[in-house]
């Protein structure tokens, strides 16, 4: 959710559907609720619900157990180029509704289009936000919600990034997977492991050390790199056969002494990391780990016998979604 | 309230709102209210004004096509219609029909291209309101088949300046956009008014509504205003109404059962005004019936089961307009004073609604009094008091019961 003309679509087309960030300038207004559901495609099951800033769903005429009753992760919107008065007043009276309605969702605001905010007036936007609406929340005697924050751009990787936060917190098998990565960048000499859905680029997973932009946006274009040559020179019986299968696997060497190494886990994830090239001598034992690794992660979506119902208010949206081994 | 005929649109900042509706209203003089919806606008941007009124009027019958923006004099209507415009413009499935309450609509929800807006795109709807979900779908292609040729000629205008217009790059493009600008006719919206005041002339051609009823039906006569013991008298029937007051007067449980709620309460409302507030416990619409303790004076609807006339109880049907009074009391030759005096007031003609409601209180006040006095006496010494008070042998029931209902309020 957020104001009109803050960014929801984009955000949507960019991060689910690839659209290329320029593409968004010619977005028509959003004039419903645009649900989409990203369940067959990714990993990551949910439902992504963009809304049309200009209506004010609030109003007592909509039905608010339908719209946040199943909500996962509520992400709120604000354009940091404009004027955001007005959109921190409507993120208080859509955070405390929504918290009356549902205890469970979990709140995130896009400090959004700051490509076009110097480093340092970022930083001072993004405090001054975090400031009044944390304000507005204890003046009006909501201590206990709890908001996150995130710098975003569509231009650049900070976008999937926070996605890839968000979506983390909804689900519920995380401390085990970040457990798994740990185990297996330490037995590997590995400097750094992500997890990938493959689809939206979003990482689900990745070791407690902590993220460095650069790798991320490394391990990002590695996938594009991957979908994209498979996709012509991959051989495929079928035209829409996808370009990544159980075969997928790749590795690429850095003049700067680091390796990229990607590993297919599943239909919709894949392992991507990071290493330096000294420690790259005995690639067996690494393959044999990751295939240790790979079994664990099955394991874990096994022994969740009944799929988790998680939801996800995606930008601008609700969602209810089911983690499923896959 | 018969078609209403609107055009919609998704403004691109106050969101869904109306631009113009078109409506019939039969025989009465139309300018004065027109000019009422006019001064009451709320939004102002150059995508949501309309700033014009149309009235057409046709002599035969007699009817005014009338078109403004909101109608904002007639909330239930305008509350409606933004309902209607919400829903069209963010329904999935087009056309599409749908129903409310006693409200149906049709909605066909079209884009009109623009250089200017985002994505290159407006968004409108068409929506027709009616009460009759029947008539409306009976309608269906008519309907269909005439605004869909209308949407075709605003679309095509619209293309028309696109065209033009695409050439020219737009460095900061105006946000809202007026229908006429986005199509270069001034007149689009009289045009408009002219389409919709045919279409809904034309469509009371092929079907007209009309609501139907029960051949058991009677139309019901409005009764008793809160307060007017009259027109409940006449409502009851005099003879009726004589012996209910009476029941009333004395501390009988009274149940008035009927199918319009509206007339059981007002008689319960007015019933209360002629006794003491002590000694009256009422409940209206009560949902089951409740013994005379908690409620002498019982207004349920016909869904209630309430027992048979006995002593104690007096019931009053009222159904399809029409009263009837059951009891088993019998009629007494003498009635107690304060009744009398009642009675011979209601039937009094010189005496207004106001001097009456008045002089019924000054009476009750004097009983109130009687009855708390003649209370605090011992029996013994009664007999002369009561005769310097003026009671009488008839009236030694009232007095027992509103003395006892006075008394048992004042010490609880």
């Amino acid at each position: 959710m957020g104001l009109r003309r803050s960014g929801k679509s984009s955000i949507q087309k960019v991060v689910f559907q690839k659209m290329s960030p320029n593409e968004t300038l010619f977005l028509e207004s959003t004039n419903k609720i645009v649900k989409e559901d990203i369940s067959n495609s990714s990993f990551v099951q949910f439902q992504i619900w963009d809304f049309p800033g200009q209506i004010d769903f609030l109003d007592p005429s909509f039905d608010s157990d339908m719209i946040f009753g199943g909500c996962g992760a509520l992400v709120f919107v604000i354009d940091a180029q404009d004027d955001y008065m007005d959109a921190l007043n409507k993120l208080h009276l859509t955070v405390t509704k929504a918290y009356k309605v549902n205890q469970n969702v979990k709140f995130e605001v896009f400090i959004h289009k700051v490509d076009g905010l110097t480093e340092d007036s970022k930083m001072e936007t993004q405090r001054d936000i975090h400031q009044r609406a944390n304000d507005d929340l204890t003046d009006s005697g909501c201590e206990q919600i709890h908001l996150s924050f995130h710098l975003t751009s569509i231009y650049d990787h900070s976008i999937f990034e926070a996605f890839s936060k968000v979506v983390q917190k909804l689900i519920p098998q995380l401390p085990a997977l970040e457990n798994l990565l740990n185990i297996m960048i330490s037995n590997s000499a590995i400097e750094k492991a992500f997890l990938f859905d493959v689809v939206s680029k979003i990482y689900i997973a990745t070791d407690s050390s902590p993220v460095d932009m650069q790798s991320y946006e490394l391990c990002c274009d590695m996938i594009d790199v991957v979908i994209d040559v498979s996709g012509i020179y991959g051989l495929q019986e079928e035209p829409e056969a996808p370009a990544f299968d159980n075969q997928s696997s790749s590795l690429i060497k850095l003049n700067n002494g680091t390796i990229l190494y990607l590993r297919e886990v599943n239909r919709f994830l894949a392992f991507v990391c990071i290493l330096r090239e000294d420690n790259f001598d005995r690639q067996g034992v690494i393959d044999y780990n990751f295939l240790c690794f790979r079994e664990a992660i099955q394991q874990v979506f096994v022994n969740s016998i009944q799929p988790n119902e998680m939801a996800c208010n995606g930008e601008t949206s609700a969602a209810s979604s089911k983690t499923e081994p896959t | 309230m018969s078609a209403v005929i609107a055009l919609c649109h998704f403004c691109d900042q106050h969101g869904p709102s109306v631009l113009i509706n078109t409506r019939v209203q039969y025989g009465t003089d139309s300018s004065k209210e027109t000019s009422s919806a006019l001064t009451t606008s709320t939004t102002t941007c150059c995508a949501c004004e309309m700033s014009s009124k149309f009235v057409s009027v046709d002599e035969k019958t007699q009817a005014n096509y009338i078109s403004c923006r909101m109608p904002y004099h007639l909330p239930r209507l305008s509350s409606w219609l933004q309902h209607v415009c919400v829903r069209s413009l963010s329904c999935e499935v087009n056309p599409c029909l749908f129903s409310e309450r006693e409200n149906c609509c049709l909605s066909l929800s079209f884009s009109v291209r623009d250089a200017m807006a985002r994505g290159f795109y407006r968004w409108f709807s068409i929506v027709i309101t009616m009460r009759d979900l029947a008539l409306l779908s009976g309608l269906w292609q008519f309907l269909h088949r005439f605004v869909n040729t209308v949407i075709k000629i605003i679309q095509e205008r619209a293309l028309q300046v696109y065209n033009l217009e695409k050439p020219f790059r737009f460095n900061n493009p105006p946000q809202s956009r007026s229908l006429s600008s986005l199509t270069r006719y001034n007149y689009i919206f009289a045009q408009i008014h002219t389409w919709f005041s045919w279409l809904l002339r034309a469509q009371t051609r092929y079907y007209t509504e009309c609501i139907p009823r029960s051949p058991y039906y009677h139309a019901q006569p409005d009764i008793a205003l809160d307060g007017d013991i009259r027109s409940l008298q006449s409502f009851l029937g005099p003879d009726s109404f004589k012996r209910l007051v009476l029941g009333l007067l004395e501390g009988k449980q009274i149940i008035l059962r009927g199918d319009n709620l509206n007339a059981v309460e007002s008689a319960v409302k007015t019933l209360k005004t002629l006794v003491p507030e002590k000694c009256c416990k009422d409940t209206i619409n009560a949902e089951e019936y409740l013994v005379p303790e908690i409620s002498n004076l019982l207004g349920v609807g016909t869904q209630v089961a309430v027992p048979q006339p006995t002593v104690g109880i007096i019931r009053v049907d009222i159904l399809q307009g029409n009263c009837h009074l059951r009891t088993l009391e019998q009629e007494s030759s003498r009635y107690p004073t304060y009744a009398n005096e009642l009675l011979k007031a209601v039937e009094n003609r010189t005496l207004n609604n106001k001097v009456l409601n008045y002089h019924i209180a000054a009476l009750k006040k004097e009983w109130t009094n009687i009855s708390k006095l003649v209370d605090r006496v011992p029996v013994e010494n009664s007999s002369a008091l009561l005769l310097a008070l003026g009671v009488q042998d008839q009236d030694r029931q009232l007095i027992k019961f509103w003395s006892r209902s006075l008394k048992s309020v004042c010490t609880s």
